[in-house]
């Protein structure tokens, strides 16, 4: 039994996007598809600051699945196909379970995290990259981040954790004290993504 | 709906049992072996389909990434980063780019078999024809035999840029390999060679022989200075060093006129007008001086700053009284020995002029009269006797940074402990080789080199790799050319002296008419030659004006070594599948091509690729360090025993020939051809870009300051169709401030014309008040088909300083306005 998270620490991500890829390479994304990206919180265009009487402000969230202990998505999903694994914490997608109906992606909160293949999955290169266990994509199905239950469970790290240049994100058990995510969060000040929605993310941004 | 049967990524069998095995070891012994077993057996089935090599990027960001690749059924399926050894973790780096080097492998965009321009069709008209590796041999050998018979060697040129590294098959310096410095040297053939990023090499690397503390030293530092390079981008493997510091209590400050991830991190930010550098370092080195915040005693015991200046710039030496100069140790280098002729100083101790090393106490400033009746200035003296004009008042006017925040600067500076993170942000403008003496002399008042928490600008390559340059040469070598000269040498026939008539070019491991700049003159030179090849992995804007294209491999496809050495590891690239297509290696090409002129003996009759890396680093001079090619090509992650350490510091001394230098003592042209020396290059020194500057007259008509970056998503032109990153950025873009977008009714994401004399490009606009009032950023890395029309570097300009022919990419200006007319 684990209930697996992650923090991002916000004063040292750049926004550089190599977690972005490494997931779609280890994952086998379509086209079109990011499991987890970057945004800027700043101007109205990615990596542009806000302008706040002269003052520029930008920084950067790494944003995928935020793998919450309350999941708003599990709960409206008519066939259980989106659901909280009892062993990892993680929330899953079942895609063989999944009719498509997206009332996940309507009931999460945090916009952009879910996608759904409405048609064939497309890629650029006619092979499968990435681990030879990463599930395959289907069509009329949705899907997000699993934090690469494939690796995970493997006892090997989200392709995100492999190498964040900036050395800015932190893995692990967060019932396990010494893990280095729940050390993290014991000693760093971090904010959730819409607290209020009462969803308890497991995705922590340290500030 | 229909469903493919998928496997859920769930805990698979084999991941269940181990985790019940490593459960069961703990807390019973009963029933963990034969588990453990089951499991082990598994694994094993599934590590047979895949194969895992050790192998790197070799695009020049400069970082060198080790990468660990998967191969799966024959295919590149999987890269990350090497782990690297305990102790060195720090150093382990891949990026965004690494990432997607698969993609970069199978890029719908590779030349994929020999291809001819269709006869009659003009160049660049992309008209083309698939031919045979014995149709492409021979018609090179025609056109070189020819060439060779009726003009000499000197008409046919090698042309290359930064693209790739290797032993075998790159073109570090345009001879620094197998594949080209054997053919070069063997005839005699001319060499163009890159001109970006020259300044700093010639000047702050050569001349004044300054690198930084290795990158991990930032945590040492009081104040990180991020002035012209971008460690969040440009150097994104370093940055994490950078957040350690902070996190330790160090200040990070940007100077940069465009707002950065890196400005947005730190404690303080200061655009500054692009080009005008130098300015401010002059306005804060008078500051410093007049302000007694001078390290007097570095100054006076570590630099150049006693040395006495006799007329014509050199420094007063003993042999100027008659007293013989004396042979010295053995110079590495050359094996040659070296001459010692005593540099003079001014004693304040006793009032005496007398050698370096006799005086207790060498005065920095002020003029004294020698043995001969003559006054000379010291150094430094003669340093800030050129420099006064640059108050904090006119540094101000000139950079636009407030007098009070340069002051500030100044006394941060003074305080020591300054780590300055600067590239070629300082370095591509035509005035620019001139900062780094600045920079120098900045450093040297101040005491910021040479020791912990230090750096003029920070060394990217810290480490030493087993290197050997004596087996890629052959014979003579030819004339070595700045690439963005070729439209002189063409007009002219000559380079200098010497004749060069040139029939023809060979570009590789470059895309100089994508990513040098004054891009149409280029153009129009490429056209003039007679016979133009480009031998690349993909279809680049250079190889679309060649009349013959060669396709040669990805470096997954083919073994190579670079001594290149970023970090404590030797970088061996082990080849990880076949070349895809009708792929050859550079340096098969060339044992082709030489063997079709009879020159086979340019490659030593029939001598393997593990032959030649074996000469380097099996070599007379590296044997005895004990590393074999077997151990590089095994795919171990293999130490430099030339860097035993994980950390490098820079080391000053009392000596003359340790002390840090800021002044030019021999100023020498990057390309020598004879040209008169200025007065001014043995000195810090500031003058205008040639074009981009705020009081140009030419600002009426064309009111932007040119610059650009080096951008998180591009290594110069090789990622441009990289479909991975073009999820991510899908196409160029103009960044224009906000103000000036609103000026010229531009909103955001509306298609801009940019213009000036020399040409223009359309593409779309990213309004922002990223990036100062005044300025524009214009793309760098996309290719010609990627534009609406025009191109990034129709707008730059050939100019070059002919003292440092360095490529001056943001010394332009231009005109923005809404384009009107239709996109595809």
């Amino acid at each position: 039994m684990a209930r697996y998270g992650m923090a991002i620490d916000t004063r040292r991500c750049v926004g550089c996007n190599a977690c972005t890829i490494a997931c779609k390479q280890m994952n086998n994304l379509p086209n079109g598809i990011m499991w987890t990206r970057v945004l800027t919180d700043g101007g109205d265009a990615p990596d542009t600051p806000a302008n706040v009487n002269g003052a520029l402000t930008m920084s950067f969230y790494a944003m995928g699945c935020q793998h919450c202990e309350n999941p708003a998505c599990t709960k409206v999903c008519p066939v259980g196909a989106t659901y909280k694994d009892p062993e990892t914490g993680v929330v899953r997608q079942d895609y063989d379970k999944c009719i498509g109906c997206r009332m996940c992606m309507a009931a999460c909160p945090y916009t952009g995290v879910r996608s759904f293949n409405w048609e064939e999955p497309k890629y650029q290169l006619d092979f499968a990259t990435g681990d030879a266990d990463a599930p395959a994509h289907q069509k009329h199905v949705v899907e997000k981040c699993t934090f690469c239950y494939q690796r995970i469970s493997k006892g090997e790290t989200p392709a995100c954790m492999d190498l964040c240049p900036a050395r800015a994100r932190y893995w692990g058990d967060l019932d396990d004290p010494t893990s280095e995510v729940a050390k993290k969060i014991a000693s760093r000040e971090y904010v959730h993504l819409l607290p209020e929605m009462g969803t308890e993310p497991n995705c922590y941004y340290l500030v | 709906m229909t469903k493919a049967k998928s496997s859920q990524g769930g805990l698979t069998r084999r991941g269940f049992l181990k985790t019940t095995a490593a459960v069961a070891g703990a807390t019973a012994v009963v029933g963990s072996a034969s588990l453990t077993a089951l499991a082990a057996g598994e694994e094993a089935a599934d590590a047979a389909a895949e194969q895992v090599f050790h192998s790197g990027c070799r695009g020049n960001c400069g970082s060198k990434c080790h990468q660990k690749v998967v191969v799966r059924d024959g295919k590149v399926v999987q890269v990350s980063a090497m782990d690297y050894p305990e102790g060195d973790e720090g150093w382990r780096r891949l990026c965004v780019k690494g990432y997607t080097q698969p993609q970069r492998q199978y890029d719908p965009d590779r030349v994929k078999y020999p291809m001819r321009r269709v006869e009659g069709t003009e160049r660049g008209a992309g008209q083309w024809e698939r031919i045979t590796w014995e149709e492409a041999i021979g018609m090179i050998a025609q056109n070189m035999g020819t060439a060779l018979a009726t003009y000499g060697p000197t008409s046919l040129a090698v042309m290359s840029s930064y693209a790739s590294y290797g032993v075998l098959h790159g073109a570090m310096g345009g001879y620094m390999s197998f594949a080209y410095g054997r053919f070069l040297t063997g005839l005699g053939a001319t060499v163009f060679g890159a001109c970006a990023d020259v300044a700093q090499i010639q000047v702050q690397m050569m001349a004044l022989g300054h690198n930084g503390n290795s990158y991990d030293d930032v945590v040492n530092a009081k104040t990180v200075v991020a002035w012209g390079g971008r460690p969040d981008e440009a150097a994104v493997h370093s940055w994490h060093f950078v957040c350690d510091a902070r996190e330790n209590g160090t200040k990070l400050i940007t100077i940069d006129p465009q707002y950065s991830p890196c400005a947005a991190h730190s404690d303080w930010y200061r655009p500054i007008r692009p080009g005008t550098d130098g300015a401010l370092m002059l306005g804060m080195i008078n500051y410093i001086e007049q302000n007694g915040l001078v390290d007097e005693e570095y100054m006076s015991g570590l630099t150049q700053a006693p040395f006495l200046v006799a007329e014509g710039g050199a420094f007063l030496r003993m042999s100027a009284f008659g007293v013989e100069p004396t042979p010295g140790p053995i110079n590495p280098m050359t094996g040659a020995p070296t001459v010692i002729d005593p540099v003079l100083v001014y004693d304040e101790a006793d009032g005496t002029v007398k050698p370096l090393d006799e005086a207790a106490q060498p005065a920095i400033r002020g003029e004294y009269v020698a043995a001969d009746g003559k006054a000379y200035k010291t150094c430094y003296q003669e340093c800030l006797s050129h420099i006064g004009e640059y108050t904090l008042e006119r540094a101000s006017e000139i950079t636009g940074i407030a007098v009070e925040d340069i002051a500030k600067l100044a006394e941060i500076y003074a305080q020591g402990g300054v780590f300055n993170l600067g590239y070629q942000g300082l370095g591509h403008h035509v005035n620019s080789h001139h900062n780094y003496k600045n920079l120098a002399l900045l450093h040297a008042q101040t005491g910021n080199y040479g020791r912990p928490g230090t750096a003029i600008v920070q060394n990217t390559s810290p480490f030493t790799g087993i290197s050997n340059y004596i087996p890629f040469f052959y014979g003579v070598t030819g004339p070595s050319i700045p690439n963005m000269s070729l439209p002189e040498v063409v007009a002219t026939g000559k380079w200098g002296a010497t004749d060069v008539n040139l029939q023809v070019l060979w570009v590789c491991n470059g895309n100089p008419l994508c990513c040098e700049s004054g891009r149409l003159e280029m153009i129009e030179a490429f056209k003039k030659v007679p016979f133009v090849v480009t031998a690349d992995v993909s279809m680049t804007d250079t190889a679309m004006y060649s009349d013959l294209v060669l396709p040669v491999p990805h470096i997954y496809e083919i073994e190579d070594y670079d001594s290149g050495c970023p970090t404590p590891y030797l970088m061996y690239f082990q080849k990880c599948v076949d070349p895809l297509y009708e792929s050859k290696a550079d340096l098969d090409i060339m044992r082709m091509v030489a063997s079709a002129l009879g020159l086979d003996a340019l490659y030593d009759n029939g001598a393997s690729d593990a032959d030649f890396i074996r000469k380097i680093v099996e070599g007379d001079t590296t044997a005895m360090l004990g590393v074999t090619y077997e151990k590089l090509a095994s795919g171990d992650m293999v130490r430099s025993p030339l860097s035993p350490v994980s950390h490098v510091e820079m080391v000053v001394g009392p000596t003359e020939s340790a002390r840090m230098k800021f002044y030019l003592e021999y100023p020498t042209p990057r390309a020598n051809y004879g040209q008169a020396v200025a007065d001014y290059e043995h000195y810090p020194y500031y003058t205008n870009p040639a074009e981009a500057y705020w009081d140009n007259p030419l600002r009426k008509e064309y009111p932007l300051l040119g610059c650009s970056e080096h951008h998180k998503y591009h290594v110069h032109s090789q990622t441009a169709f990289t479909p991975w990153l073009r999820e991510l950025e899908p196409e160029p873009v103009l960044k224009i401030n906000a103000q000036d977008a609103a000026d010229r009714g531009i909103s955001q994401g509306d298609y801009v014309r940019a213009f000036n004399e020399r040409g223009d490009v359309v593409l779309r606009a990213l309004v922002t008040d990223g990036i100062m009032q005044g300025a524009v950023g214009i793309p760098h890395g996309f290719r010609e088909d990627q534009y609406v029309s025009g191109h990034a570097q129709n707008l730059t300009s050939r100019v070059m300083d002919d003292f440092i022919h360095n490529s001056a990419f943001y010394d332009f200006l231009c005109q923005v306005e809404k384009y009107e007319g239709s996109v595809k």
